[in-house]
C-alpha cells in the first residue's frame, strides 16, 4: 500500500491480485449473491484506490481491507435484504426449513447441508453474521472483529457467542448432536 | 474463579473454544467440562456447528473479472487528472454563456434604444411574417441581409409572436422574460421569436443566434442613419 501511495502502478494491480478473492468471499458468503459480491470488491478497492494518500500503516492492511469491505457489506444490506430470508413482522427471520428432514445419497447430504448452513447463517443478524464471517473465515480473533465492526472485546464475545449458539440452534439436530 | 455451574460454562464454552480464554477462566471452565457430560456435549455440538460452516460456499472470480476491477478502479482514479481537463472546458463553457448572454442583452438594449421608423419593403428580410400595429414595421438595414443564410431564408409561414411564448433570451438564461423587452416593437419581438422558432426547429443553432445579434450590436448606428 506504501508502494501505491508512492504511484508504483504496479503495486496497485498487485494488492488487487493478492487480496481479491478473500474480499470477493467474504462478500458472497454474506450477500449470498455473487453480482452483489463483485460489486462490493470493486467499491471496496474504489475506495481504498481513492483513499491512498490518507492511509497510514499503524494496522495490518488486512485488516484495513477487510473493515472498508465489512462496512460496505453492511451498508448495502441495509439498503436490500438478502432474497433468502422470510422475516416476520419485526424483521427477525423466521426458519422454514425442517431441520429433521433427510435425503437419500451422500451427494444429496452435502448439498442439503450446504443449503442449511446457508439458510442458518443467512438467518442471522447483519452483525452476527459479519463477525462470524471474519472470525471463521478469515481466521479474525475478538479483538480484531470487535475492531472491524466498532465494538469492544466484551461485546464482540456476546455477539459471536449469540451468534454461535443461534447456529448451534438451527444445524446441532440436522448435524445428530441434539445437546441443550 | 471459583467452580463455574453448567449455565456460567455454557456461557464461556464459545470463547474457550475459540481460545479467547486464559488463566483463571479457562482452568475453571476445563475443570468443569472434565466433570459434565451435559457441557461437553454442548462443547461438542458447537464444535460441529463451527466445522458445519466449511460448507459455506465460497465463490471463484470469472475470467477476466479482475481485469475489469483493476481497470475500473484505476481508471475512477482518474477523476483527479480528469478534473485538470474538465475546469478549462467547463470555464470556456461559462465564459461562453456569460458572453453570449452579454451579446443578446447588448443587442436588446440596441433594439430597444431605436426608435420606430418607416417600413422600406426592400429591407425586409423577414418574408410576410405577420405585421404588429401601426408604426411597428420591420425597418432593419441592408446588412442585415448579411445574416446566416437561415436566418434570411426564413420559412414563409413564420408563426406570429404570441404573448406567451418564451423569447430566445430567455431560453438562453431560463429566466423570466426580461423587462426591457418591454420597450420593443412587434416587428423587433417578432424577429427575436422567429430566431427562436428556427433555434426549436434546430435550424439555427445557438451560436448562428448570438453572430446574429452580434451583427446587430456591432452596426453602427450612424451606419445606420446613412443607410435609412
Amino acid at each position: 500500500m506504501l508502494r501505491v501511495q508512492r504511484g508504483d502502478s504496479d503495486a496497485f494491480s498487485e494488492l488487487l491480485e493478492r487480496n481479491h478473492r478473500r474480499v470477493l468471499n467474504l462478500a458472497f458468503r454474506y450477500l449470498r449473491d455473487r453480482a452483489g459480491a463483485e460489486d462490493v470488491v470493486q467499491e471496496t478497492f474504489l475506495k481504498l484506490y481513492k483513499a491512498r494518500d490518507r492511509y497510514q500503516p499503524n494496522a495490518r492492511f488486512s485488516s484495513y481491507l477487510l473493515r472498508i469491505a465489512s462496512n460496505i457489506c453492511l451498508s448495502r444490506l441495509r439498503r436490500k435484504r438478502p432474497l433468502s430470508l422470510t422475516e416476520d413482522t419485526d424483521g427477525r427471520a423466521v426458519d422454514v426449513s425442517d431441520p429433521n428432514a433427510t435425503t437419500g445419497s451422500a451427494d444429496m447430504l452435502s448439498e442439503e447441508l450446504k443449503a442449511r448452513v446457508r439458510a442458518a447463517v443467512d438467518q442471522l443478524p447483519d452483525r452476527q453474521r459479519l463477525a462470524i464471517l471474519l472470525n471463521k473465515f478469515e481466521g479474525m480473533d475478538y479483538q480484531q472483529v470487535g475492531e472491524q465492526l466498532g465494538l469492544s472485546p466484551t461485546a464482540t464475545k456476546s455477539l459471536l457467542h449469540r451468534a454461535r449458539m443461534a447456529l448451534k440452534g438451527q444445524l446441532s439436530n440436522y448435524l445428530g448432536r441434539d445437546s441443550g | 474463579m471459583n467452580d463455574l455451574d453448567c449455565a456460567a460454562t455454557r456461557a464461556e464454552l464459545v470463547a474457550f473454544l475459540d481460545g479467547e480464554l486464559a488463566g483463571s477462566a479457562l482452568n475453571a471452565v476445563e475443570r468443569h467440562l472434565s466433570s459434565c457430560s451435559e457441557c461437553v456435549a454442548v462443547r461438542d455440538s458447537l464444535d460441529d456447528v463451527w466445522s458445519a460452516l466449511d460448507h459455506l460456499p465460497g465463490l471463484e472470480p470469472r475470467p477476466g473479472w479482475l481485469a475489469e476491477v483493476e481497470q475500473a478502479t484505476v481508471n475512477s482514479g482518474v477523476p483527479k487528472r480528469g478534473l485538470t481537463v474538465a475546469f478549462p472546458l467547463r470555464r470556456l463553457f461559462v465564459a461562453v454563456a456569460v458572453a453570449a448572454c452579454l451579446a443578446i442583452g447588448v443587442g436588446l438594449v440596441f433594439l430597444s434604444s431605436r426608435p420606430p421608423e418607416a417600413t422600406d419593403p426592400e429591407l425586409v428580410v423577414m418574408g410576410p411574417a405577420p405585421r404588429g400595429p401601426e408604426g411597428s414595421g420591420v425597418d432593419l438595414p441592408p446588412q442585415v441581409t448579411d445574416l446566416p443564410p437561415q436566418v434570411t431564408d426564413l420559412p414563409v409561414a413564420i408563426p406570429a409572436v404570441e404573448q406567451d411564448v418564451p423569447l430566445v433570451a430567455d431560453a438562453f438564461s431560463g429566466t423570466d422574460p426580461d423587462p426591457e423587452l418591454d420597450g420593443l416593437s412587434d416587428a423587433e419581438l417578432e424577429m427575436i421569436a422567429e430566431l427562436e422558432v428556427l433555434v426549436l426547429l434546430d435550424e439555427l443553432d445557438e451560436l448562428e443566434v448570438l453572430e446574429a445579434l452580434e451583427f446587430l450590436d456591432d452596426l453602427d448606428e450612424d451606419e445606420l442613419s446613412d443607410e435609412t
